[in-house]
């Protein structure tokens, strides 16, 4: 096991390396670049822009440019500057990052907690009026467009009189110290990106966790289960729901990254100070190096969530082996 | 005892009031900028669209760094926000001398908000190694440099500054109100020229976004107090406010400036909506259902002001004079064809359907609202939706339908087909492309949309990679100040590229002859002195424009804002004005 | 012969099993109506999509009547004529009906013409007569006074048909390379494995801009969208893959997998025969959670600006013009294009659901 972890680690070096080198080349394949967003200011002379690619390396060739930034993260562990900030990047994204995870660790819960118990719920009382009733709603989480459904929630929020909408204070509790007060501003922001981003995840895992349960329940085992006399409970809990779970882990792990880049439209809808707007900006202003250490950071969550997938799902299921 | 008594005199030194922080001789503002007299307290909030890139003035090209900024630091001389005129700031008066080269500025005794006092030295520091140091992003190099050679800054003593001009420059002091001041004592260890060892581009990392807010110190009427990444920058009233109402009491009212920044507009509403932003810009979209809830008794009013600022920057439609297509080329360079596509644009119906009907017919480009370059002769000349006429002349071009598939041909027989690009964005532009596409189909030339982000179309642009365009660039009170747009020859000439060579200089032989006027009309305001004759240079550009149309200004839109009921001093001028500053806004109680 | 006897007894069943399916059915008659309502679009719509009404711009949609304002009773439905007017305080566009002008509605009525299938034709399936001056717009018009019932059904053109080719595209690959990787296990899988993973890796957004632009702007926007899409299905198969892997890795070593090894059959056999049928389930749920995928991936590439673009429209470019508060109060009929995405998104659900059931080779009939 522990030689299997540290070969798949191993692995990952080339792969980050491999990563890099293609997310480089999309960057570098956009038209434009940083300077481009200055063309339409009158205020800016072509000497000013040409003056500004200069000092920031802008005018060397690509791989130039590609090997520069590699060489300050393999010398100083520094990942470059942001044009945009004039600050080092991985500041700015450790500054960005513990909302984030807040808000992606919360929709995760979310989706998660609503969706194993419902599919249970539904795989046991197929046909049922609740399965129904559950499926419907599930299914038309999944079919609206999620910044969508963001503006409707913000839209019947203010209709009805609320005032908690986008970002996830009001003003005056912005940066103030921790309060109850201020927790429950958080909860009452919280509820709109929760259900906007989370549902279509959360509908999603309710139907593979239906259709798993369901595929379970008829398995020789299960009959045999119940046949020895064991409980209804018993069966469905002990021995079903362990194994429906299992290709459902696999998931896991790949949603960590996913939450994080997946989710740039909404957060801009919803105003949240998260990351992917933060992205989203750098991209379209052409801050590269900014682009490139996030998207290696999500490149490598993405890698590392993988490898959690799989340790889980051996962990989980004793007949998955490594090799 | 003694004790006791110091601890005393502390406090009451604490405890004064605001007023005795007072420089000696503040500035009274504009009267028209007041409906009362305010009262203290409260705070103002506002929205901003994204984050500031930086709180360094020079250091970034960003809107957003700028709006925030213009409430910390102050230019020597600003515009009044009631009528665009200049007026004294950190300067209290100017001289300028008999030949117009020499402009002495007389500084006002005030303190930065560290308490450290304002000097001529901050001037010159400003002036030579910020606003004109070449590795400063946000520079201005080209605005104080004239035929090459740079305005020299002199200290006569601690409150008097001179100027040097290479030669006469009637835009000088417009152009000086865009430079804002900064201290000298925060930001010299930053200047390459003053400190060995420091890189030319340092000055760029001064004063980002995790300064400390008490290291960011300025004159203006507020000084930062916190700034919460993404979320919200918090200002707080400057103690040393050099600015007073008419009765004499210190600006600003608010003893907080909050901006919330909001990317998406629709929260931006819905914020206001809810009570928690102050006052926002809105859109012709936006009004009906605004101004029905303030009819119907919402906690806000809608404010319709004639334009005059430069957003909404007002569309026009371009061709482009090097197109690769030679024949095209030639039709484009056509005055004759320009006029007929002039024609064709519904601008009433424009103005009725993307905007609401919350839009004018635009100058050529400057507003009507600007008294000081406006030329009314224009009106006369601008060409009204006449599709009679459109036919007409497209005729005269040998621009007819031959085969009677009801598409016309050029006069080598293929069929004349245009594409259209522009921002897909941008909602007005979008959509006055989808009412031009209509309109030019029927007339029998049918049209491609080509629609893509604004960056993209930024792109194509400056590469010359484009048949029509709609694009817009904001009109500013003074010509000069767009001479890089509107003067043939400059980089954003950018339908007529050919009249610029790689260096950037312009070619003179490349332009056709009322080209070649504007340039010569440029260049003699830029130096002209006269009021009345860099007036008359404009009048003659503005009536070439409008009849030979180089590009066509199809409108502009009107300035709308909506605004909490809570807040007062922020109200339409007679003139149709909206006027409202932060620092004579106050919150009712 | 007794081969065949037992196939066609497994297909009778599935057929039996989805028919039981309530809502299945109801999923699959409304898909199979909403594809005829797109592909005879031409004919159903009374208005030409394209044509730009000035005086009827943000109009709402008409309503039919069958009784006048005097109280008489026609069968044949009929509109009244539209009056518009501007409030001059709010601004806004009202509409009133004009009950002095009346227009009847007749089943199969000439209009505009179109080609279908190569035929030029004029005839519509209903609508007002086109030289009375009368207008009918079912769900109302755009800013541009373009009838968005005609939008809705050429829009479903594009969104319908792009989504099916970019899920057919994507499943194709992702089944293939997920059997491979988990049916031989090994380097083979590792292989795959890492560049699953190297493609999952790329955000999709910096893609989209990238290959906006990349595409030949020439392109008419469908094209270029089939363009994206296609990229975008080339980048989508990875979690199916995963998925299939999963259920290979442990299906093979099953006893009914290994009973038929030892009987000699072949790999192809053992994927294609054995194992495959055993994940069909999976593959249908997938699936039916990938067309939601695809539609909701046209409406932000619509909402980022880089899909369908005017005057060409599609489900996603039009619920882009909702996409407002004041909209959703003022011209709330401009919704109505996301209530044909949410419908056909639940009815794809709701076949795939029961095409699931259908499949499953232990259930027991119906």
């Amino acid at each position: 096991m522990a030689r299997y972890i540290l070969r798949r680690l191993a692995i990952m070096v080339p792969m980050m390396v491999l990563i890099s080198i293609l997310c480089f080349a999309v960057i570098k394949l956009q038209p434009g670049d940083f300077t481009t967003q200055y063309l339409t200011d009158p205020r800016v002379t072509p000497e000013m822009v040409a003056q500004i690619r200069a000092r920031l390396g802008l005018d060397q060739p690509a791989p130039l440019q590609y090997w520069t930034w590699v060489k300050g993260i393999l010398t100083r562990g520094d990942f470059g500057y942001s044009f945009a900030y004039k600050r080092p990047v991985q500041e700015l994204i450790w500054e960005r990052l513990g909302w984030t995870v807040v808000v992606a660790g919360a929709t995760m819960l979310f989706s998660w907690v609503v969706a194993i118990p419902i599919g249970i719920y539904s795989a046991t009382h197929k046909y049922s009026f609740l399965d129904y009733f559950l499926t419907f709603i599930g299914f038309i989480g999944v079919s609206i467009p999620s910044f969508f459904l963001a503006l409707v929630l913000m839209y019947l929020s203010l209709r009805l009189g609320g005032t908690a909408v986008g970002g996830l204070f009001s003003q005056q509790y912005i940066g103030a110290p921790w309060t109850w007060a201020k927790f429950v501003d958080l909860l009452k922001h919280l509820w709109i990106p929760l259900i906007a981003i989370g549902l279509s995840g959360t509908a999603g895992l309710i139907r593979l966790m239906r259709a798993n349960l369901l595929d379970v329940l008829q398995a020789q085992y299960v009959v045999t289960a119940r046949a020895k006399g064991l409980s209804e409970r018993v069966v469905i809990y002990k021995h079903a729901v362990r194994n429906a779970i299992n290709p459902l882990i696999s998931l896991l792990g790949m949603q960590l990254p996913e939450l994080i880049s997946g989710t740039i439209v909404t957060s801009i809808v919803l105003n949240l100070p998260t990351m992917g707007p933060f992205f989203y900006d750098a991209l379209i202003n052409g801050d590269q190096y900014l682009v490139m250490t996030f998207l290696m950071f999500s490149a490598f969550l993405m890698l590392l969530g993988n490898l959690i997938a799989d340790i889980l799902l051996a962990w989980s299921d004793p007949r998955i082996r490594f090799e | 005892m003694k004790r006791v008594a110091l601890v005393l005199l502390l406090l009451l030194a604490l405890a004064l009031p605001a007023a005795a922080q007072l420089p000696p001789n503040p500035a009274v503002v504009d009267p028209a900028l007041f409906e009362e007299i305010g009262t203290y307290g409260g705070e103002l909030v506002l929205g901003l669209s994204a984050a500031p890139r930086s709180f360094n003035f020079y250091g970034v090209i960003d809107n957003n760094a700028y709006t925030v900024l213009y409430n910390i630091l102050d230019p020597l001389v600003a515009e009044n926000p009631a009528t665009g005129e200049l007026i004294p700031a950190l300067a209290e008066r100017w001289e300028v001398d008999e030949t117009g080269t020499q402009v002495t500025f007389y500084l006002r005794d005030v303190l930065w908000s560290d308490g450290t006092p304002f000097t001529a030295d901050d001037v010159v520091f400003t002036m030579v190694h910020v606003v004109m140091n070449p590795n400063a992003e946000g520079n201005s190099v080209d605005r104080f440099t004239l035929g090459g050679q740079p305005v020299l800054w002199e200290k006569v003593d601690d409150r008097t500054v001179k100027a040097i001009l290479p030669s006469p420059y009637g835009a000088f002091t417009r152009v000086l109100s865009h430079a804002l001041m900064v201290p000298k004592h925060k930001l010299e260890p930053y200047i390459a020229a003053l400190n060995r060892g420091v890189e030319p581009g340092t000055i760029n990392q001064a004063w980002t976004t995790d300064t400390p807010v008490e290291d960011i110190v300025g004159t203006g009427p507020f000084v930062l107090s916190e700034y919460i990444v993404d979320q919200k920058i918090t200002l707080k009233r400057n103690p040393y406010s050099w600015r007073v109402d008419p009765e004499g009491n210190q600006l600003p009212y608010v003893d907080r400036l909050v901006y919330l920044i909001v990317q998406d507009p629709e929260v931006m509403l819905a914020q206001f909506r809810a009570g928690e932003i102050h006052r926002i810009t809105i859109t012709g979209q936006n009004y009906p259902a605004l101004k029905r809830e303030e009819l119907a008794g919402a906690n806000y009013r809608v404010l319709t002001g004639s334009p005059v600022s430069p957003t909404p920057s007002p569309p026009h439609l371009s061709f482009n004079w090097d197109v690769d297509d030679a024949e095209k080329r030639e039709i484009f360079r056509n005055d004759k064809f320009r006029q007929a596509m002039e024609y064709t644009i519904d601008r009433h119906r424009i103005i009725e359907d993307v905007y609401n009907t919350l839009a004018i017919i635009p100058g050529v480009p400057v507003l009507p609202a600007n008294k000081a370059f406006y030329n009314p002769e224009i009106e006369k000349i601008m060409r009204p939706y006449d599709l009679d006429k459109a036919k007409e002349l497209l005729e005269e071009l040998g621009i007819v339908d031959r085969d009677g598939d009801g598409i016309r041909e050029l006069p080598s027989g293929r069929p004349f087909e245009l594409t259209l690009t522009t921002a897909v964005n941008v909602q007005a532009h979008n959509d006055i492309a989808v009412i031009l596409k209509n309109e030019w189909d029927q007339l029998g030339i049918p049209t491609h949309l080509q629609l893509i982000s604004s960056a993209l179309v930024g792109e194509r642009r400056s590469a010359g990679e484009f048949e029509v365009m709609i694009e817009a660039f904001g009109n500013q009170p003074d010509p000069q100040l767009r001479k890089a747009i509107w003067q043939p020859g400059r980089a954003l000439y950018y339908w007529h590229r050919s009249t610029m060579d790689e260096n950037q200089q312009p070619v003179l032989e490349n332009m056709v002859d009322w080209e070649r006027r504007v340039f010569d009309l440029f260049e003699l305001g830029e130096v002209e002195m006269d009021v009345a004759q860099r007036k008359a240079y404009y009048d003659e550009w503005q009536e070439i424009y409008a009849d030979k149309v180089p590009v066509i200004f199809i409108a502009k839109g009107m300035e709308l804002a909506a605004v909490s009921n809570a807040v007062g001093n922020v109200f339409i001028q007679e003139n149709g004005q909206i006027i409202g500053t932060n620092y004579t806004a106050f919150i009712k109680q | 012969m007794a081969q065949e006897w037992k196939v066609l007894s497994q297909s009778q069943l599935m057929l039996r099993r989805f028919k039981a399916h309530r809502l299945g059915m109801l999923g699959f008659f409304v898909l199979a109506f909403l594809y005829l309502l797109v592909i005879f679009a031409p004919f159903i719509a009374p208005t030409d999509y394209l044509v730009q009404r000035r005086d009827y711009t943000n109009c709402p949609p008409t309503k039919l009547h069958w009784r006048d304002a005097d109280g008489r009773f026609s069968l044949r439905p009929f509109v009244y004529g539209m009056q518009r007017s501007r409030d001059p305080i709010t601004l806004e566009v009202r509409w009133e009906e004009d009950t002095s002008r009346k227009y009847p509605v007749y089943f199969l009525v000439r209009g505009h013409s179109y080609k279908f299938l190569g035929f030029q034709c004029d005839l519509h399936l209903f609508g007002v007569d086109a030289d009375s001056g009368g207008q009918l717009f079912l769900f109302g018009t755009d800013r541009f006074g373009r009838d968005l019932f005609a939008r809705t059904l050429y829009g479903g053109r594009v969104t319908l048909s792009v989504g099916v080719f970019g899920i057919l595209l994507s499943f194709l690959i992702g089944t293939a390379m997920g059997s491979i990787s988990g049916y031989y296990g090994g380097r083979v899988d590792n292989a795959i494995q890492r560049f699953i993973e190297l493609l999952r890796s790329f955000p999709r957004i910096p893609l989209w801009l990238a290959l906006s632009v990349m595409l030949p702007p020439n392109w008419s926007s469908v094209k270029v969208y089939f363009g994206v899409v296609t990229i975008l299905a080339f980048l989508d198969w990875t979690s199916l893959a995963r998925v299939v892997r999963g259920q290979f890795l442990n299906l093979r070593e099953k006893e009914f997998v290994e009973a038929a090894r030892a009987l000699g059959a072949g790999d192809r056999s053992i994927i294609f025969r054995h194992i495959l049928p055993n994940i069909v389930s999976y593959l249908v749920v997938t699936a039916t959670l990938s067309f939601p995928g695809m539609i909701m991936g046209e409406s932000t590439i619509s909402f980022l600006g880089l899909g369908i673009k005017e005057p060409m429209t599609s489900w996603g470019l039009l619920l882009r013009d909702a996409q407002s508060m004041d909209v959703m109060r003022m011209q709330p009929w401009l919704m109505i294009p996301g209530i044909f995405i949410v419908v056909s998104v639940l009815a794809f659900n709701f076949m795939g659901d029961a095409l699931r059931d259908a499949f499953d080779p232990f259930a027991t009939g119906a």
